[in-house]
């Protein structure tokens, strides 16, 4: 059943709805749509902004932390005045001063694998701005037991990376990542990187909403270079030794 | 100079390399004191997951990355 869309949004939205991949019954998928966006620094500012602007109808943002001077190179939704304050809260604000449109449930919680299921709910889609590997090991699980996709993206210096894992049909997190020892350390990072790739998220993230079935980085790994400014995707087989999602697993099992 | 029968050329991260023919992944990894990072590994375009490193073969003219993951956000 769909709403039509308003006189405001007709003219907030018209130039995608013009586009033939969207218009007006996209637009429609967007508003019904719910996604589920973990962490709101340098990632998910920037993946936040372009799918609330975009008109998606509902987005819960999850941040545990507070504003810092230091986030303020890249993370697009905090600005001076915010520092010291709640980062849900901040985000939230801008948001929905965006697009007033939007149902915009900004949280400010730590995301743990005892509430990660709840917490994503039911969202048709989880997003990743998240800045390390416990939390992207949440996303994956709560991923896959729910059988919800899952874009990831990771920047480093001058380097990102974006993919989208489709539970049942491509690898999981952990098939590609099944490492313990990464550095603790957080990463030195340029603030057009987590811009670069956060965009393709929410671009990935948008494509999926609307139902198109191609470009979706199933089973590739976009790998960016902000050094030598190049974009190359690296193809994903199946991995069936993967401890996790054992390569395949669509047959209602849960992993934990 | 005439390559020795034994080796062959790979390119990693982009330098041409003169490796022992059949050598693995994980063995690469070793000589490249890479075993501890985290990285991951592509083979002429494609991943190579961590569990396949030691079976995986390296072939005269292969393109391989060592590459760090981004997990920073």
């Amino acid at each position: 059943m769909s709403t039509p869309l308003s006189s405001e949004e007709a003219l907030r939205y018209h130039r995608q709805m013009v586009l033939p991949e969207i218009g007006e019954k996209g637009q429609g998928r967007l508003k019904r749509a719910f996604v589920f966006l973990a962490g709101l620094g340098g990632l998910g500012s920037v993946s936040a902004l372009y799918l609330t602007a975009a008109g998606v109808g509902r987005l819960r943002g999850v941040d545990k932390d507070r504003v810092e001077w230091g986030n303020l190179n890249r993370q697009l939704l905090h600005f001076t005045e915010d520092v010291g304050g709640i980062k849900a809260e901040s985000a939230g604000n801008k948001l929905r001063s965006l697009n007033p449109r939007c149902r915009i449930e900004a949280i400010h919680e730590t995301l743990t694998m005892e509430n990660g299921e709840e917490l994503v709910g039911d969202a048709d889609l989880i997003v990743d701005g998240t800045d390390n590997v416990e939390t992207r090991r949440i996303l994956n699980r709560v991923s896959l037991n729910k059988g919800i996709p899952y874009v990831f993206g990771g920047v480093d210096g001058l380097t990102g990376m974006v993919t989208t894992f489709i539970p049942g049909k491509t690898p999981c997190f952990e098939c590609l990542f099944p490492d313990d020892r990464f550095p603790k350390a957080p990463p030195g990072v340029l603030g057009p990187l987590p811009g670069i790739i956060g965009s393709i998220q929410a671009l990935v993230a948008i494509k999926f909403l609307l139902g198109l079935p191609h470009g979706l980085l199933e089973s590739r790994l976009l790998y960016v270079d902000g050094a030598a400014l190049s974009f190359r995707t690296i193809e994903m087989g199946r991995n069936n030794k993967c401890r996790v999602c054992g390569g395949l697993v669509d047959n209602g099992e849960t992993v934990s | 100079m005439k390559e020795a029968p034994d080796h062959m050329e790979i390119v990693i991260n982009g330098f041409t390399e003169k490796v022992p023919k059949g050598i693995s992944i994980k063995q690469l990894i070793l000589d490249y004191d890479e075993m501890d990072s985290g990285m991951i590994v592509e083979q002429n375009g494609r991943f190579v997951y961590a569990q396949d490193y030691d079976q995986t073969i390296a072939s005269p003219g292969d393109v391989l990355e060592f590459i760090h993951p981004d997990f920073g956000g």
